[in-house]
């Protein structure tokens, strides 16, 4: 049965092999089996059986803990909105940045951002065919409270990675040769407080990730049970 | 088999006791449960596969049902489910509720001749 093995695989090659998943796995192998076994004692061909035993199941989506089904194309046209605004906050906050060369380059880079993003915005949100906004789709929920989290953890690594490298090109020559920290009026002071703000701004990541979790359960869908189809 | 005006939308409701009833018969695995269930229907009505794997998967985290592996060698081993005493309260429950919905149901869409 090597054949609906590899179709079980196939099912599941979206998803980590952790316990719950080889279980569940070896549960949908095993019954796809003894429906195969079933069909075949029954006079049909075995390659007939294994077709009609595929059909039989072709997502696994709905049966993943964490997963939830949502009225996908509206979900994700709020989460970019959630982004196009996000964009619009760092853009006009970064806008006092640009007296430093590093500031210059990101502020530019969230306008562009924004820019793209907010277009992209525009198009779909026109769009109101049926179709278009009643398809549903899994959210792999799940996933995205973990990718949060890393998140999270990644911008405090950043943060702290860059006050050190900023403190160290700032003042190390004034730790290594003991002489006294000079700072030259309020630009100077500005453009140093500058540099040690910048990396802050790509909170926005995680921040997105908390909006994406939020959004999932305003767009859910309902029924109790999606998986007739 | 199962013509699509049955299927969907009203068993919807119901698989949860209607795989409740199957094991009351006794313990079962996946593909057994589905057979059952189209032999009760007179094979009218077929279960379809991810619709039992949702409904077990409910009945299991509301402690209706237990689960345990079998010791099948070839084709991969089973997963066999049992009715627990949840479950039972849940399956009489459900049946006293269908019934009087469906009295009610009858009454309100049947047209009946005026007396």
């Amino acid at each position: 049965m090597e054949e609906l093995k590899s179709y079980v695989d196939l099912l599941f090659s979206r998803y980590r092999n952790s316990a719950r998943i080889l279980e569940l796995k070896e549960e949908i192998l095993s019954n796809l089996v003894a429906k195969v076994e079933d069909l075949t004692a029954q006079g049909m061909e075995k390659e007939e059986a294994v077709r009609q035993a595929k059909a039989s199941i072709t997502s696994v989506d709905g049966l993943i803990d964490g997963n939830r089904l949502v009225y996908y194309n509206q979900y994700k046209l709020e989460v970019t909105q959630v982004a196009v605004l996000y964009g619009v906050i760092a853009w006009i906050l970064t806008l006092p940045l640009k007296i430093v060369n590093t500031g210059i380059w990101v502020n530019e880079v969230f306008l562009v951002l924004t820019l793209a993003v907010g277009i992209w915005y525009l198009l779909q949100r026109g769009r109101k065919e049926e179709e278009y906004v009643q398809h549903t789709a899994y959210v792999r929920a799940g996933r995205l409270r973990w990718m949060h989290k890393a998140a999270w953890w990644l911008f405090g690594l950043l943060m702290v990675v860059m006050t050190a490298f900023t403190t160290a090109v700032q003042f190390g020559s004034n730790f290594w040769y003991s002489t006294p920290v000079k700072i030259d009026g309020p630009f100077q002071a500005g453009a140093l407080a500058v540099r040690y703000l910048l990396p802050a701004f790509f909170m926005i990541i995680p921040l997105l990730y908390h909006a994406a979790i939020k959004l999932v359960s305003k767009y859910e869908v309902n029924h109790e049970d999606q998986n007739e189809e | 088999m199962a013509s699509p005006a049955i299927s969907s939308d009203y068993m919807r409701g119901s698989l949860d006791p209607i795989i409740l009833r199957v094991l009351l018969e006794g313990d079962s695995y996946g593909y057994e449960i589905i057979k059952a269930v189209s032999h009760n229907s007179g094979g009218v009505y077929e279960l379809k596969e991810p619709s039992l794997y949702t409904s077990l998967k409910r009945l299991e985290a509301l402690a209706c049902v237990t689960s345990y592996w079998g010791d099948e060698s070839q084709g991969g081993r089973r997963k066999y489910y049992r009715i627990t005493p949840k479950g039972r309260q849940l399956y009489e429950t459900s049946l006293a509720q269908w019934k009087q919905a469906r009295d009610l149901i009858d009454q309100l869409i049947e047209r009946r001749a005026q007396p």
